[in-house]
């Protein structure tokens, strides 16, 4: 193996060296004594910073694909890049979200900073995986930390249901999914992404049978459960109201995005010669996910529960982009554009839910009551974000959804997605919308006043600034998001 | 640095004052008390040096600024955005930016003690920012966006005092007719969009002049966007309501209602000139054989008249100024349809006019404030030993706005008639304009006088005018400014000293490419009566100083009896003092119909759409209810909570689905997943035999 090959993967190398270090600094400082402040805040610190730090390799390398590494086991192009780099940030995000939330925690307390590096590693492999066997490797060194960390409040019953259930469903749909690779490494008689593309064309061509559609469906259901997509969504409300709240803004967009990176690529590549209608399936699925999401958050009480679903209604969206597919204009970016402005709002969105919850004890909507007299800036900050998740304009919801629909449109045939998009953003200003209601109308008034932590308020000041800044002036991420879909870009 | 390159800080420093004030607003005046009024004055002054500074930079023949970014690129379609100051540009920001300094030191004053004193110094802020981005706007785009925006903060100065009733009806009534004009507007932009994606003005005028975009489409865009300016400046027939809207405060009526807002769309009519000027030289009919230029004229032309007319029969102080400045506004526009000579004229009018309205207004308010909120000139009078500053400033107004010679008003208002006279001379029916125009001439000097006799002159008619004092400094030295430029500026222009300044600096410098030979509307005009300007001016003045003493006659001097002019004028009296029934007109026709519509569709909502949804919904709760109840008896588990059907069926079903049972979750994932294959299968080829049976099948069947 060539030393250059290893400048490749300099992304996932320095967070395999970045979480080991987290593990070794929790083992090396000692607890007690005065060493002890230290124990609580370096390893934090580092794992942040090592994140962000991150961030570097990603532009080393930023223009330097398409091409891949490791006999064709890796991709490393700028639209892979692109969404290594939201990995990274996600990750820092949420690490600052958790500081103060696990303050009490006093087992496994930096464990879980080094947990996170790892589901983001895996993450990153995830979305360069150009190998059935990477794939699988990576779709589980998302999964697994992810199930650790669903379920880290050890004590509260609610947390341990939900690692549970997201152990259990995760395991079925990962069983499906690897059926479906089998058969598809038995039709086309490799791993490598790109050359099954060819083989299994010319498997097609030489008559076909059963097994490439059931293949596709069978891998469907594995990635559709990692995304949430519906019918494969029913274990998101449980665990995103079971899980820690920080571990649930993780998972909401976290292994989401990572999911819609692998998903576009497989889908984009193999769709076609498994099942030629696979657009068509995909958008009937989408229009599925969208109405599930937005017409079953419309009941809910619970902030956490209603941002799941709404989660999965945004997931739909963005299989809009996935269904209009990368040879009509602005659909691939339009992906990439969504999925940096959804990381904004709804990590934004969680992490005000998560002050509230840290000051209220419980994460109804009804603690909400009079938050805008209480704690005015939070209020304001949680009605941006959820006007942005509605997509109104002069926040990055708006431009997203303007490129999301704007692609449908642009494409003539699935102009109609289009349509249930803006119908399905409709519906949802009722919920978004009754959450600000709640804020600023309501007479009671549930918190008198308001405690705030470092990590939660810099996350608010930084995703708010990007949730407005990019809705009034978006060509910054415009510009990088069209660098990032380059039609020569996916493999 | 050039202080024309960093134009684009100058909407800046308003907006983050208004930013300021908002948030922080509360807390500030709980600190500082009033003098949170200052920090306001703050952020417009600031505006002032590089305003001036931009416009000295031109003078001293700098080149003009016109930068443009991309505001959202997506492929190869980009929307951009900019600023520009050329001369134009530069003379409106620096009156925008003096005037409204003038009038925010004023409302210091003037809204002393006021509960919303903070939120009125807020909006104003936000207003000016938003009026000074219109200026400097080199997009259709950012022209449209500044345009709604100083139409919301109109909006919300109006109803400033919301908890009135009258106040939040007359901001209503402004914003719903302005946004009237402004459809059309929107259309227009987005039929010049149609050929320019850009809206970017340089390549609009561009593709206007090559012709890339036809000019019968060119013209009838123009008429479009006409009707936003119609709407924004209350032209015929939208100029209801202007007169209402001076339920706002007064600083609000000089800054907005008289001085800039309004006149935003005249500015916008010399702005985009190019869309309104290459059509008419063509002579492309846009609307009942009319080129564009000559719809603006005479939409102009009418309005000057109606609102003298109607400005003679007011009694309110506010109003007569209302209906003047719509009179005034129509002079712009007439002027504008005149051509390129009368371009230089409207828009020098309007900048003229800009700073003695504002100062009659202010010059109103100081009354008002001394009168203890009094605002009938009929229980006034006497005012001018009281009041002398006022009085003196505002006679110095009011001798501007009738157009005596020196004063400011005169040269604009003669060379606009000079422009008509012009255009009269190369074609007859041109005399139309000027006669209106000279009538509008007398009934404004009229009605000016009568205002001034009215308040100043005399004895007291009332309590409130009899104790009547002078308004405190912070009021009267923006007055005193306010005059000086009231006086003198129209020097600028005049034609006595040498060359015109004004016309050599501002004036239309057409588009690049227009072939020379089609030019003939005005320019022959021009060429042919250079001759007629000192009778042009003779007839202006005697127009002004016959309605001046005419009024001074019924009301100073009490020779004439009102029954001289009132008699033989009856009826025209009577319409007049109905406002011809313009607001009759449209509660009859708009406003009635807009009601009728919506309780149609509300009848529809009710009786078709919601019985529709109501039967669907009942005849899917039967099916559901019945599947439901055989899933009860099949399936034994789980499925046991019918809570009833009140929150939707939809909801219903996917919130049952949702059971929180892992092993129910597990038996779904394969359910749908064996679902979703046979649907695929059943499209595929494989599967066409076996769908080609069964439909064989179902047709034996049948």
């Amino acid at each position: 193996m060539p030393i250059d090959d290893l400048t490749q993967v300099s992304v996932q190398l320095h967070l395999t060296v970045l979480a080991i270090l987290v593990l070794a600094l929790d083992l090396v400082i000692p607890r007690r004594g005065t060493w002890g402040l230290l124990w609580n805040k370096l390893p934090a610190g580092v794992a942040t910073a090592g994140l962000l730090l991150g961030l570097y390799p990603v532009a080393l390398l930023w223009g330097i694909g398409p091409r891949t590494e490791f006999s064709g086991c890796l991709a490393i192009n700028n639209f892979v890049l692109f969404f290594q780099g939201i990995f990274l940030v996600v990750g820092a995000l949420v690490i600052l979200l958790s500081i103060d939330f696990f303050r009490n925690l006093r087992q496994g307390y930096n464990e879980y900073f080094s947990l996170i590096v790892f589901l983001v590693l895996g993450m990153t492999v995830l979305a360069a995986a150009n190998d059935l066997v990477v794939l699988v490797v990576a779709f589980e060194l998302v999964s697994i930390p992810s199930y650790v960390l669903a379920a880290y409040l050890r004590r509260d019953p609610k947390s341990n249901e939900a690692g549970l259930k997201y152990f259990l469903y995760g395991a079925a749909a990962s069983a499906m999914m690897l059926y479906g690779l089998t058969i598809v490494y038995g039709l086309g008689g490799t791993t490598n992404l790109l050359a099954l593309g060819e083989k299994l064309e010319a498997h097609v061509i030489a008559g076909g049978g059963l097994l490439a559609p059931l293949a596709l469906v069978l891998m469907g259901v594995g990635l559709g459960y990692k995304i949430a997509m519906a019918p494969f969504h029913a274990w998101a409300p449980d665990v995103y109201e079971g899980a820690p709240t920080p571990v649930t803004t993780l998972l909401s967009v976290g292994p989401k995005a990572a999911g819609f990176a692998i998903v576009a690529r497989v889908l984009w590549q193999l769709g076609q010669p498994l099942l030629g209608g696979w657009p068509m399936l995909v958008a009937i699925l989408a229009t599925l996910t969208m109405f599930t999401g937005n017409l079953l958050a419309l009941r809910q009480t619970n902030m956490k529960r209603m941002l799941a679903y709404s989660s999965i209604a945004h997931a739909g969206y963005m299989l809009i982009a996935v269904v209009v597919g990368p040879n009509t204009e602005w659909a691939a970016q339009s992906l990439v554009f969504y999925i940096g402005a959804y990381v904004l709002m709804n990590v934004g969105a969680f992490a005000v839910a998560i002050l509230v919850e840290r000051n209220a004890g419980n994460a109804l909507i009804a603690s909400y009551d009079g938050l805008a007299r209480s704690a005015p800036l939070a209020a304001a900050a949680m009605g941006i974000f959820l006007l942005s998740l509605t997509g109104i304009p002069g926040t990055v919801g708006f431009v997203g959804k303007f490129l999301l629909f704007g692609a449908a449109i642009n494409s003539q045939t699935w102009w109609w997605l289009a349509l249930v998009g803006i119908i399905n953003s409709v519906i949802s200003l009722y919920y978004y919308m009754n959450v600000v209601r709640v804020m600023y109308f309501s007479k009671a008034r549930h918190l008198e006043r308001i405690r705030w932590s470092a990590g939660v308020a810099a996350v608010i000041c930084v995703t708010l600034a990007g949730t407005l800044a990019l809705g009034i002036a978006p060509m910054p991420l415009l510009s990088i998001t069209a660098h990032a879909s380059y039609l020569a870009a996916y493999f | 640095m050039s202080l024309l390159h960093i134009a684009w800080i100058i909407p800046i420093l308003p907006f983050t004052t208004c930013a300021l004030l908002i948030f922080f607003g509360d807390s500030l005046r709980r600190r500082i008390g009033e003098a949170v009024g200052w920090i306001g004055v703050a952020g417009i002054a600031a505006t002032i040096p590089l305003s001036v500074g931009a416009l000295l930079e031109l003078l001293s023949g700098a080149e003009p600024v016109d930068k443009l970014v991309h505001w959202a690129a997506i492929g190869n379609h980009y929307v951009a955005v900019g600023y520009a100051v050329d001369p134009l540009g530069a003379v409106m920001l620096s009156m925008v930016s003096v005037v409204a300094t003038c009038i925010v030191i004023y409302s210091i004053g003037y809204m002393h003690g006021d509960d919303g004193y903070q939120r009125f110094f807020a909006y104003m802020m936000l207003f000016c920012g938003s009026m000074l981005l219109l200026v400097i706007a080199n997009t259709l785009l950012v022209l449209y966006v500044a345009w709604e925006l100083v139409g919301l903060c109109s909006y919300l100065l109006i109803g400033f005092w919301f908890e009135r009733k009258s106040a939040a009806d007359a901001a209503k009534k402004a914003f719903i007719t302005t946004r009237i004009g402004d459809v059309g507007f929107a259309i227009g932009i987005l039929i010049i969009f149609a050929y320019v994606p850009s809206l970017y003005f340089g390549e609009v005028s561009a593709a206007i002049a090559k012709g890339a975009i036809p000019l019968a489409v060119a013209a009838v865009a123009a008429v479009l966007l006409f009707c936003g300016a119609i709407g924004k400046s209350a032209q015929f027939p939208l100029h209801t309501w202007l007169p209402d809207a001076m339920e706002g405060p007064t600083p609000v009526s000089a800054l907005i209602h008289a001085a800039t807002m309004v006149a935003a769309g005249v500015y916008m009519v010399a702005r985009l000139y190019t869309i309104f000027y290459v059509p008419s030289v063509h002579e492309i009919s846009a609307l009942w054989g009319l080129t564009p230029l000559l719809v603006v004229a005479f939409i102009g032309l009418i309005t000057a008249l109606l609102g003298a007319i109607l400005g003679v029969v007011q009694h309110d102080i506010k109003r007569v100024l209302a209906y003047s400045t719509i009179s005034q506004l129509g002079y712009m526009m007439c002027a504008l349809g005149m051509g390129t000579i009368g371009f230089v004229a409207g828009v020098f009018h309007l900048i003229n006019h800009a700073f003695f309205k504002s100062l009659l207004f202010l010059g109103s308010g100081s009354v008002i404030h001394g009168c203890d909120n009094e605002q009938n000139m009929w229980r006034m009078g006497g005012l001018g030993k009281r009041m002398p500053i006022t009085a003196i400033t505002f006679w110095c107004g009011t001798l501007a706005l009738a157009g005596i010679p020196l004063f400011s008003g005169f040269f604009s208002k003669d060379e606009i008639m000079a422009a008509a006279w012009h255009n009269a001379a190369g074609e007859s029916a041109y005399w139309v304009f000027f006669i209106g125009l000279e009538l509008a001439a007398f009934l404004t000097a009229f009605y000016m006088g009568r205002c001034c006799y009215l308040t100043f002159s005399g004895e007291p008619r009332s309590e409130v005018a009899a104790t009547a004092h002078e308004s405190p400094p912070v009021m009267t030295i923006p007055l005193m400014v306010l005059a000086f430029f009231a006086v003198f500026l129209g020097w600028v222009g005049t034609p006595l000293v040498g060359s015109n300044l004004f016309e050599h600096f501002v004036h239309y410098t057409g588009p690049a490419l227009v072939s020379a030979g089609h030019i003939t509307v005005a320019a022959e005009g021009a060429a042919s009566a250079e001759g007629g300007t000192w009778i042009v001016a003779l007839i202006s003045i005697a127009m002004a100083l016959g309605g001046l003493l005419l009024s001074a006659a019924i009301y100073k001097w009490r020779v004439l009896p009102v029954d001289v002019i009132k008699k033989p004028l009856y009826p025209l009296y009577l319409a007049a003092k109905g406002k011809f029934y313009f607001d009759e007109l449209y509660a009859y026709t708009v406003v009635a119909g807009t009601l009728g519509l919506s309780q149609l569709c509300r009848l529809w909502d009710v009786y078709v759409i919601d019985g529709l949804v109501n039967a669907v919904g009942w005849g899917v709760r039967v099916i559901i209810a019945q599947l439901s109840r055989l899933l009860d008896l099949g399936v034994v588990d789980g499925m046991v909570n019918l809570i009833g059907y009140a929150t939707g069926v939809l909801g219903e079903v996917g919130a049952r689905l949702q059971t929180g049972k892992v092993q129910e979750y597990l038996a779904g994932i394969g359910l749908f997943a064996g679902a979703i294959a046979i649907a695929v299968f059943l499209t595929t080829d494989i599967a066409r035999p076996l769908v080609d049976w069964v439909v064989q099948v179902v047709t034996q069947l049948r």
